[in-house]
This record gives structure tokens, C-alpha cells and sequence, in this order.
């Protein structure tokens, strides 16, 4: 059983949410000019705040980072360790899971859990 | 499907001429493919668009001409020899022999040709060149990725940049919230009221509730400030402490964070945590009244002991403490113990300074028959040290004579305070020996030039009083002190010169000595600097004050005197007065 986040917990964890959010409307205005394969520039979805970097994802990786809404795709060494955890390494970027405390939220803020 | 039949044209030949006049009029690619995919016409705008003549086409395979890439147009114009059945609008992405490296795109449409007899001669084909609208389309997709591109992390660039704005906003007003503290406990010894003010600063920034406790030595938690923005709220709050008050022998969270000095932060509070600390069920009902969501408590550390507890709670806000209030809470906290050990300390400081300064002057003046005598002393600054003015009216040895004294001694605080007793208590013991004040002042400086503790020196005005039946004979000295101003019933202002030097200063001083003559309803002020020495250019303007002021109070009593005088000192500084102020009155009775 997750506790209550703490208020920091629960700001990184709508912060990167909102990031997801911004990333998500970006996959969806270039599938149809994007070329299977092609590296598009997304968002970096790190909770820190001076953070103006890109991660390179194709469409695919993109989706299957997608099939979790507790998985996030920063750039290396962004991952803030008490809330978060780094599953999987890329060429560019890492997968970074929430901490359990945090699922709720960002499982709330995924639109594409809606309906 | 085009079928070619020869019978309806003039003649071969003229329908040759009629293909190769088409061929070259269409402003297409045109070819035609023997079945087994071999070029066996073409068109110039095809050989153009491929960048050979063309003659270089004719009998070779596609992919002789087109190499490798043209597999896949091979690849058309075998399923259409096959399947008899047209293809149209196939986009083609292709390098052409003419322009090593680059791409060109076509949308060609293939379909079989076939005899009368419905057998296959060929495959045609009609290419258009499309590559300059490719493109442009390429140029399109690249403008409009990045673009979105650019959106999504400028989008993201605001979202980060407004959330750096709300940590500096907060760390600002978080930085404002402790400088007002500061300037509060600066501003006031008065803890109980400061801490008020504080723990109402506190609401909302810090949590929706503030209470600052402070344990008693015999153990009782006495909330000494509480603040909630709904006034109704903290009155419950009182209420409860009231009827069910705490100790520090009890657990509770307050009692805790004292007991261990430790940040004690509960970032929520389940049901069972309020059961646990309720004594009844009237108490419980009232601590789920305050909605309490999480809780932080930090010690009132100082460096001798723990003080009490500041007390932080979220309720109906549903906020929950941050790394940065957790910080900000240790800083007030520490802030305010500090403030209440020093006003604690300011405080014990004051009493003995009062206490002291108490000692330093007659606890009340004696009746004299015939005159009317009256002080005023006030401390200067935040009578916190004791002051060195003094004054003194006693009785001599002889029947019916008695001394007043006033006197300033130099500096302020313990040393001060020594010295004006030593003055004092030589004097009253030196006019029991002499009649003269000058020999009694000369006694004084002898003892004081003998006090090898201390270098400080005394001004002091002895007047030795002997009321009669119509008036007074007043015999008087001065040592570096002012002269009295003699204040007639009629309202005539005389100011007594009575030079002196200082006493204690130098092994052979002179004290000068004068003899007046007070009537009936005559005044006598002695008064010492504070009364008239103002931070002004003008040096004289204090001692004018002081004699207009006088003049204005012809006939009034020595106890009005007084008062009026002190209350024009004082009203003549700019604040609380720098300089003590002590003001003896001694009128003749009319």
C-alpha cells in the first residue's frame, strides 16, 4: 500500500505529467508527416525546472513508453532518485517509473486513460 | 486497356507517325514495355526525365537502364502482362542515371496493351514527374515539425519558466515573511504579543493554523500565541487548551518535538492518531472539528534549553508541507526561541535595573514643615540600565535643617549605580559632621578620588534648607552642576550661578556657595542636564523652554511643577528620552 505523497512528490509528479501532456499533443500533430523510424525531438518529461533539453524517440519507442502512464522519458541523469526510478536505457534518453506514492497522480493526469 | 487495331488506320507506317507525334506532343513520360519488361519506346520527355537519350533505352531492361531501382518497376509491368489489369497513380522514389545521387519522384501508371486478338503486345506507361512538388510536401512536413516541435518545448519552456517564477515568488515572500518577523522582534521586548503578531504572519504561508507553545518549569504547555485566518477557529482553539490543558509529562506531538528537540512532521493525521490523544469524546469531536491534514511541529530551541514548540498545521486548505516550509518553519522557530530568551533575559535585566535604580533615590521624600517638596525621575532609553542621576532630601543633625540633593554621575549601568550610592551615602554621612554643602562636597570628592575602583565623577547640587516661620534660608553649592532656578510667587525667574568643578575629578576642586533667601510661595528647582540638554544647534534652547515653561506655572504647586517639567523634557525629544531626567522640586508654602 503507496502512502500519501509528500507536496514535492506529488509537484514533480504534475509537472512531468503536464510535460507528457505537451508531448502527447506533439505525437499527434506529426504522425502524419513523420516517417516510420524517424527520431522526432520531445520534451524532456524531467521534474526539474531549469530543464530546456529534448529527448530523440521515434513514433514507436514513443508508444510503447506511452503503454504505461507511470513511465516517463527523460534525459540521463535527470531522473530525481527518491521519486523516481530509471527501467529502462536508450541511446539518448531513460525510462524513468514513478515512485508508488506518485502512480495515482500521474495515472490521473493521463488523458489517455480517459474513456 | 488499349488494344491496337491496325485495320482502322491508313497504313502502318501513318500510325507510327501518329504514335511518335503523340509520344512527342504529351508532355509525359511515355514508354512502352515488351512483355518481358524491355524498353521498346520511349518518349524524350522520359528519356529527359531519366537523363539518357533516347536510344540508350531501347532493347535494354529497366534495370539496365534505371539499375537496381527499376526492380520495382520491373516489378509493375510484370503484374500488369500478368494480371491484364491496369496500375495507377504508383509513387515512385528513384535515383536516375542523370543525377548521381539524387532522388527523383514520379507517379506513373501502368496498363497492358493488347492486340485484336486480346493478346498482350506490351505494357505502357505514362510517368509524371512529381518530384518538385515531393518537395515541396518534404518542405512542408520539415517546417511543420519543426514548428509543432518548437511549440511543444517552448510550451514546455513556459510551464518550466512559470514554475520557476512561483519557487521565486514564494522564495521571496518567504524571504519578506522573515524579514517582518525580524523587524517585529526588533521592534518589541514584549514576547507574548510579538509571537502573536508572528504566528498571524505565519497564516496562510506557512499552514492554515499556527500555535506556539511555551512549557512551563512545572510542566504546563501554555499556548502563548495562536493564529488561524478564521478568528472563530482560534477561539476553539482556546477553548480546548482551556479545558483540556496539556503537559509535558502527556504524549502528544508537541510534547514530543520538546522532549527530543527534534522537527517532528506528520504528513497526515488518521483517525486512530485523534483517538489516541482524545480524553473523551467531547475532546475528540472537537479535534476532528479543526480538520487537521498534516501537522508540523519544531522545537523552541536555545542553547541552555527547549523552550516550547512552534506548532504548524494544514487543514481545510489541503496543502501539505514542503521541504522549503519545513525549512522555513526551523527559521522562525529558531527566530522566535531566540526572541523569547532575549526578552526573557531583557526582561530579568530590567527588573534588577529597576530594583537598582529604586535603591538610588529616596522610596519617598519626607514632609518638611513649611515647604512643599516634590521629584520627578525618569530612566533614559528602554530602562534597561540603571541611570546615574540622583537626588535626595533628608534631615540633618540639626533641628529643623535639611539637605536636597541632586547629581548626575557619570556613565550608566552597574558602575554608575556604585558610584551614586558611594555619593549619596558620603553626603547624607558628611552633613551630619559639616553645615557647610562646600566642605560636604569636598568630603565627597575626597572619598570619591579614594575609590580606586572607578575613574567616573559626579556633578552634584547640595542645598542645605532651613525653613522658618516666613520663608526659608537656603545655603547652596555646586559641583560642575547646574545652579537652581528660583521660580518667585510673583512669577519672577531667577537663575541661581553657583560655579563649581566636578566632583571626584581633581584632588583640589573649588565648589562655590551661595546664600538665598526663599519667601513664602517662592519656588527652587533643581533639575539635572537631561531637563534641558537637547540635541538641537541652538544650546540655549532647553534652558529657554525650561524657563518659559516655568513662568507658566507662577503659584502652582511643587508637585505640578515637577510633573510639567518632566513632561516638557520629555516631550522635547525626538523619542524616548537619551539623557536620564530628574527634577526636585521645594517651594515655601504660601
Amino acid at each position: 500500500m503507496s502512502t500519501a505523497p509528500s507536496a514535492r512528490i506529488r509537484r514533480i509528479a504534475l509537472n512531468e505529467a503536464r510535460f507528457r501532456a505537451i508531448n502527447d499533443r506533439l505525437e499527434a500533430d506529426l504522425q502524419a508527416v513523420t516517417a516510420e523510424g524517424e527520431a522526432l525531438d520531445f520534451v524532456c518529461e524531467c521534474g526539474h525546472i531549469e530543464c530546456r533539453e529534448a529527448v530523440s524517440l521515434d513514433l514507436a519507442a514513443y508508444e510503447a513508453l506511452r503503454a504505461d502512464s507511470t513511465h516517463f522519458a527523460i534525459v540521463p541523469g535527470h531522473e530525481i532518485r527518491d521519486v523516481e526510478t530509471v527501467v529502462e536505457s536508450h541511446p539518448g534518453y531513460v525510462v524513468v517509473e514513478k515512485a508508488p506514492e506518485a502512480h495515482a497522480i500521474v495515472e490521473e493526469e493521463d488523458a489517455r486513460r480517459e474513456g | 486497356m488499349t488494344r491496337f487495331d491496325a485495320s482502322s488506320l491508313v497504313s502502318a507506317e501513318a500510325a507510327n507517325a501518329l504514335l511518335d507525334a503523340v509520344y512527342d506532343a504529351i508532355p509525359l513520360g511515355l514508354a512502352f514495355f515488351s512483355p518481358e519488361g524491355r524498353f521498346e519506346r520511349v518518349n524524350q520527355a522520359l528519356a529527359d526525365m531519366n537523363g539518357m537519350a533516347v536510344e540508350a533505352h531501347l532493347g535494354r531492361s529497366i534495370e539496365e537502364v534505371l539499375g537496381e531501382e527499376g526492380s520495382r518497376i520491373t516489378g509493375y509491368v510484370h503484374q500488369v502482362a500478368e494480371t491484364r489489369r491496369a496500375l495507377v497513380d504508383q509513387q515512385i522514389a528513384i535515383g536516375v542515371p542523370g543525377e548521381p545521387g539524387g532522388v527523383r519522384y514520379w507517379e506513373a501508371g501502368y496498363f497492358p496493351v493488347l492486340d485484336p486478338a486480346g493478346e498482350l503486345v506490351g505494357v505502357g506507361a505514362v510517368v509524371r514527374e512529381v518530384t518538385e512538388r515531393h518537395r515541396a510536401e518534404d518542405e512542408r512536413a520539415r517546417l511543420l515539425k519543426e514548428a509543432v516541435t518548437a511549440r511543444a518545448h517552448a510550451e514546455a519552456a513556459l510551464l518550466r519558466a512559470e514554475g520557476a517564477q512561483r519557487v521565486a515568488e514564494l522564495e521571496r515572500s518567504r524571504m519578506e515573511f522573515l524579514a517582518e518577523v525580524g523587524r517585529r522582534m526588533a521592534d518589541s521586548m514584549d514576547y507574548p504579543t510579538t509571537l502573536q503578531g508572528v504566528a498571524e504572519s505565519a497564516v496562510p504561508i506557512l499552514g492554515d493554523w499556527c500555535v506556539i507553545t511555551i512549557a512551563e518549569p512545572d510542566g504546563r504547555l501554555e499556548p502563548l500565541a495562536a493564529a488561524h485566518s478564521d478568528p472563530a477557529k482560534v477561539e476553539l482553539l482556546r477553548d480546548l487548551t482551556e479545558r483540556y490543558p496539556s503537559r509535558l509529562d502527556e504524549p502528544s506531538a508537541v510534547t514530543q518535538a520538546i522532549l527530543t528537540g527534534e522537527v517532528l512532521l506528520l504528513g497526515e493525521i488518521p483517525a486512530e492518531m485523534l483517538e489516541e490523544a482524545a480524553r473523551d469524546e467531547e475532546h475528540l469531536r472537537v479535534l476532528h472539528g479543526l480538520g487537521l491534514q498534516s501537522v508540523l511541529v519544531v522545537p523552541l530551541r536555545t542553547p541552555e534549553r527547549t523552550l516550547g514548540a512552534l506548532s504548524l498545521a494544514f487543514a481545510e486548505s489541503g496543502r501539505r508541507f514542503t521541504d522549503a516550509d519545513v525549512s522555513l518553519a526551523v527559521s522562525l522557530a529558531a527566530r522566535s526561541a531566540l526572541h523569547i530568551r532575549n526578552a526573557q533575559l531583557y526582561t530579568e535585566r530590567s527588573h534588577i535595573a529597576r530594583t537598582l535604580q529604586a535603591g538610588l533615590l529616596p522610596s519617598r521624600l519626607p514632609e518638611i514643615p513649611g515647604l512643599e517638596v516634590a521629584a520627578r525621575y525618569q530612566a533614559a532609553g528602554d530602562q534597561n540600565d540603571v541611570g546615574g542621576d540622583f537626588y535626595d532630601v533628608f534631615p540633618t543633625r540639626e533641628d529643623g535643617v535639611w539637605v536636597a540633593l541632586i547629581g548626575d554621575v557619570s556613565g550608566k549601568g552597574p558602575e554608575a549605580a556604585a558610584l551614586t550610592s558611594l555619593t549619596r551615602h558620603t553626603l547624607r554621612t558628611a552633613s551630619l559632621q559639616h553645615q557647610s554643602p562646600a566642605e560636604n562636597l569636598h568630603v565627597l570628592n575626597r572619598a570619591l578620588l579614594a575609590d580606586t575602583t572607578t575613574t567616573r565623577f559626579s556633578t552634584v547640587l547640595y542645598a542645605r534648607l532651613c525653613p522658618g516661620a516666613s520663608g526659608a534660608r537656603v545655603t547652596v553649592a555646586g559641583g560642575g552642576h547646574p545652579g537652581p532656578l528660583i521660580l518667585r510667587a510673583g512669577g519672577e525667574l531667577e537663575r541661581v550661578d553657583v560655579r563649581g568643578t566636578l566632583v571626584g575629578g581633581v584632588a583640589d576642586p573649588e565648589f562655590g556657595e551661595r546664600d538665598l533667601r526663599l519667601e513664602p510661595g517662592d519656588l527652587m528647582l533643581l533639575y539635572t542636564d537631561g531637563v534641558t540638554e537637547l540635541r538641537t544647534r541652538d544650546p540655549l534652547y532647553g534652558d529657554r523652554r525650561l524657563a518659559e515653561t516655568l513662568r507658566g506655572l507662577t503659584g502652582a504647586s511643587a508637585e505640578q511643577v515637577v510633573e510639567e517639567v518632566r513632561s516638557m523634557a520629555v516631550g522635547l525629544q525626538d523619542g524616548p528620552p537619551r539623557d536620564d531626567i530628574a527634577v526636585l522640586a521645594i517651594k515655601v508654602s504660601p
